[in-house]
């Protein structure tokens, strides 16, 4: 039985693991979903599932890199100006189809990598903080709310603190004092926001494949949030204690592909976030290691 | 507490929607757009 990718043609995720597989021998089926639905035909029904017109059989195992479903991504952007409803509408339909299939498939034995719920994280920061909390793990204190006041309340108890959308989009800010004074804050009357203590340390990513940590490296860099700019990707190994921590958020959020991001601090390994569909095309490059290849090993095993 | 006062700014918290194509650097990883961190491919 093949196995199953999906994620945009170009992505280099998608394509590093394309190539592992198949070096393992493995058959592959690729799903562009940035083709789908205007360039590549999809019906399901029956029980069956047709790619361009050509049934495929229960794939065991489906890597989903992204479903490219959000009205927001950049290649929306003329169609969001345009014709907002439709692109929403569009996007949620796509969705449906998508995801629905995914879900029969799991149904059918398909094991997804990783499952719609731990993707779903993605855009659930709070639950997953949560999670982590629930499973004993460290995680900065964290409040999301649309309440000035314990906003207020609680950048007093932390002393020092950063704030990030609930669903991503927008990196991570520190909180300065214009914005707890005056007006700033009713803007929570339009959403919600997350807020936590800042953790000083150094920033590590951490891949977690099945129950294995595979590649690890410190990102060094000097804006508070390193998406911005990573000056420094340099492998590093894990201590024991961080070991074990890396592998019981990956566990706690029910992932077993996943990105740990987390703070090595004076106070030990504090978690950030569980990432359901890291990329590590760069990561690769940057630091020697290799993530593809025990990804492909674990897919080839299911 | 009920809010009393009418929102008069749309503007949030948050900074609107960064694009990952208006990011700076971040190959590593970039900003997560729903369930995927996204760099247009």
């Amino acid at each position: 039985m093949p196995i199953l990718i999906i994620g945009g043609a170009g992505d280099p995720q998608a394509r590093r693991v394309a190539g592992a597989l198949r070096a393992r021998g493995e058959r592959v089926v690729r799903f562009d979903a940035g083709a789908f639905p205007d360039r590549t035909v999809l019906s399901f029904g029956d029980g069956v599932l047709r790619i361009a017109r050509r049934t495929l059989p229960t794939p065991r195992a489906a890597y989903i890199r992204a479903l490219a479903t959000h009205p927001l991504l950049p290649g929306f952007r003329e169609d969001l100006k345009s014709r907002p409803f439709g692109l929403i509408a569009q996007c949620c339909e796509k969705r449906a189809m998508l995801e629905s299939i995914l879900l029969a498939l799991e149904r059918s034995g398909c094991r997804l990598v990783n499952g719609l719920e731990a993707n779903a994280q993605h855009s659930r920061k709070p639950y997953q903080l949560e999670l982590l909390h629930a499973a004993g793990l460290a995680v900065p204190r964290w409040l999301a709310t649309n309440d000035p006041a314990a906003v207020r309340r609680f950048v007093r108890e932390v002393g020092s603190a950063v704030y990030k959308p609930l669903a991503g989009g927008a990196t991570v800010q520190p909180i300065v004092p214009e914005d707890l004074a005056g007006d700033r804050l009713e803007a929570l009357a339009l959403a919600p926001v997350l807020f936590q203590e800042r953790i000083e340390g150094i920033p590590v990513r951490a891949y977690v494949v099945g129950r294995r940590v595979v590649a690890t490296a410190e990102i060094h860099s000097p804006e508070l949030d390193y998406r911005r700019r990573e000056v420094v990707v340099v492998a590093t190994r894990l201590r024991p204690d961080e070991r074990r921590v890396v592998l019981a958020a990956a566990k706690a959020c029910g992932m077993v592909f996943t990105g740990v991001d987390f703070i090595r601090s004076t106070n030990g390994p504090i978690l950030l976030e569980c990432n359901p569909s890291p990329m590590f095309a760069a990561f690769e490059r940057k630091t020697g290691l290799d993530v593809a290849g025990p990804l492909a090993d674990y897919l080839t095993s299911l | 507490m009920k809010r009393t006062k009418e929102i008069t700014k749309k503007r949030l918290f948050i900074k609107e929607l960064e694009l990952p194509a208006m990011a700076k650097g971040g190959d590593v990883t970039t900003l997560a757009i729903g369930e995927e961190c996204w760099k247009g491919a």
